[in-house]
């Protein structure tokens, strides 16, 4: 398995705050802590995956696929399918361990 | 009170790296080395599947091809290496500011001030170990002690992915029985050196008699009997604190092995002008260069002497470089690595005792010809302006020392002592 390129519209804070990691946060906190949310991520094959909720915030190493980073758990929908996703955020990197429909 | 300190080792740092990044390879025996293909390349790391097969790191790749035909090679790359080297230092600042890099995969850490909030130390480098195999994909080896000799000593007994406690109960049993050459600045030449009296491990060499030591191997004697009897106190450095350059060096592995002066003198040149380039852009001058050479048998020997004057020139550093090779080196064995180091630092702005004999004016042209380069290069690229000896061996001397990726060796004690402990026969 390789990672999943993907693109990214996502929200920036202008300044970052030091937080503690691993409590499940709101989104002012995340932002605040991690500086960027995805909103909105697009895969190679033009396709859209919209992020609903951010469930979890963590740096993780993916050796699925070997990269690491900030690891966001995310429920996100394509279509009419929502489902549980990780988005992994390198530092200017994003990138999927799998296709959203596997 | 007793401090409790850390030393954290990635296992197979490289290979390590580049099997978590590559999943395809991860179940196969992998070096990281040069390609055989251009003969040349030494093994820098392995894995634990290339380990099995007797590989040796710092052998010819092609040797380790023989030993392992199914073996992967792969090339360094060292942006990667340093990467996962500072989001390893991130996680040990997590619980101190004392973190002190020694090399790009080995740190020693002092939480004696953080036991409070994050427990003893075998809990914290226990939380440091899954925290590096969950974040980075990596294992780390780390020896928990009370000072930083025995801490390293005990990040080296386990791996992978180990936690061993040395504390003033145990460090006999443990310790003691380990081999001389085991112990911190123990190589080749004084290992060889105590074996010759019947000191075999550290236990008998903690129970020497310390006037023996002394006569025995100098100031080294009282340090080493220190070091082995859990007395070595040297503080762990408030992180950053190493910024202060004590000394700027190049080494470099060489894709064929040398065995004459004048493919020395070309390589010294080409280390030289990294060097001089790097004092230039610290506003330095070395009042002393050092030479490092290693054979293909893996020897290595350090040799030093006085510049004439304080210089940041790379003529004059590698005129002095080729001056103690040719007197000190005696070619028993091709070479395999060399490096040139510049030490005893001034700033270049220090006023210096000129003499009737040498020819300042001719330094000082020196000076501007080379800044010249210096700016020439900065705008055009490296390659803009090079000396003729270079050009004479583009495979040997055709890289950029300056901004290619070289591992610098870090002195334990900060260039205080400059131990000479490879010395040749």
């Amino acid at each position: 398995m390789a990672k999943i390129p993907i693109s990214v519209i996502a929200l920036y804070a202008s300044e970052s705050i030091s937080l503690p990691s691993y409590k499940i946060p709101t989104t002012s906190k995340l932002l605040a802590a991690y500086k960027v949310i995805p909103l909105r991520i697009s895969n190679q094959y033009e396709e859209t995956i919209m992020v609903d909720r951010i469930i979890d915030i963590r740096r993780e190493a993916s050796t699925k696929v070997g990269g690491l980073g900030d690891r966001y758990t995310c429920l996100a929908t394509r279509g009419d399918v929502q489902k549980q996703i990780y988005i992994y955020k390198d530092e200017d990197e994003w990138f999927l361990e799998d296709h959203f429909d596997r | 009170m007793d401090r409790t300190i850390l030393h954290s080792d990635l296992n197979s740092f490289y290979a390590n790296v580049e099997c978590f990044s590559n999943p395809k390879i991860r179940d196969h025996p992998v070096v990281v080395g040069g390609l055989s293909e251009v003969r040349q390349g030494i093994v820098l790391a392995k894995n634990q599947h290339a380990k099995k097969y007797g590989i040796v790191t710092g052998e010819a790749v092609w040797q380790a091809q023989k030993k392992c035909p199914n073996l992967i090679s792969v090339e360094p790359d060292f942006d990667k290496y340093l990467k996962f080297s500072r989001l390893a230092r991130q996680i040990y600042e997590r619980y101190t500011d004392q973190v002190e890099s020694f090399g790009i995969d080995e740190c020693w850490l002092d939480v004696s001030g953080s036991t409070r909030l994050f427990g003893s130390g075998e809990q914290v480098a226990n939380e440091i170990r899954q925290t590096i195999k969950r974040e980075l994909g990596i294992t780390v080896s780390i020896g928990v002690s009370f000072n930083k000799i025995f801490a390293k000593l005990g990040s080296d007994m386990k791996k992978p992915d180990a936690v061993t406690m040395i504390t003033k109960d145990n460090y006999k049993d443990i310790v003691w029985g380990l081999p001389a050459s085991d112990l911190l600045y123990v190589g080749s030449a004084t290992k060889k050196k105590l074996n010759y009296f019947g000191i075999k491990t550290i236990g008998e060499l903690a129970n020497a008699d310390l006037s023996f030591l002394n006569r025995v191997l100098g100031e080294w004697g009282h340090v080493l009997h220190h070091f082995a009897n859990g007395r070595d106190e040297t503080p762990v450095k408030l992180n950053g604190s190493e910024k202060f350059v004590k000394s700027i060096g190049n080494s470099i592995t060489l894709h064929r092995d040398v065995e004459t002066v004048e493919d020395v003198k070309r390589v010294f040149y080409m280390l030289s002008e990294s060097v001089a380039a790097r004092l230039r852009d610290q506003s330095l001058k070395a009042t002393t260069v050092q030479i490092v050479v290693r054979d293909n048998e893996l020897v290595s020997c350090e040799r030093q002497a006085k510049l004439t004057i304080a210089s940041s020139l790379a003529s004059e550093i590698a005129e002095k470089a080729m001056e103690i090779f040719i007197k000190k080196y005696y070619f028993n064995n091709p070479i395999r690595s060399l490096g040139v180091r510049a030490c005893k630092l001034i700033p270049q702005d220090d006023p210096l005792q000129l003499d009737i004999f040498t020819d300042h004016q001719k330094h000082v042209r020196q000076e501007v010809l080379e800044q010249s380069i210096d700016d020439l290069r900065r705008r055009f690229g490296y390659n803009a302006v090079q000396r003729g000896i270079l050009c004479e061996d583009r495979q040997l001397t055709g890289g950029n020392p300056k901004e290619d990726h070289v591992i610098h060796p870090v002195n334990f004690f900060d260039g205080t002592i400059t131990p000479d402990y490879g010395l040749k026969a």
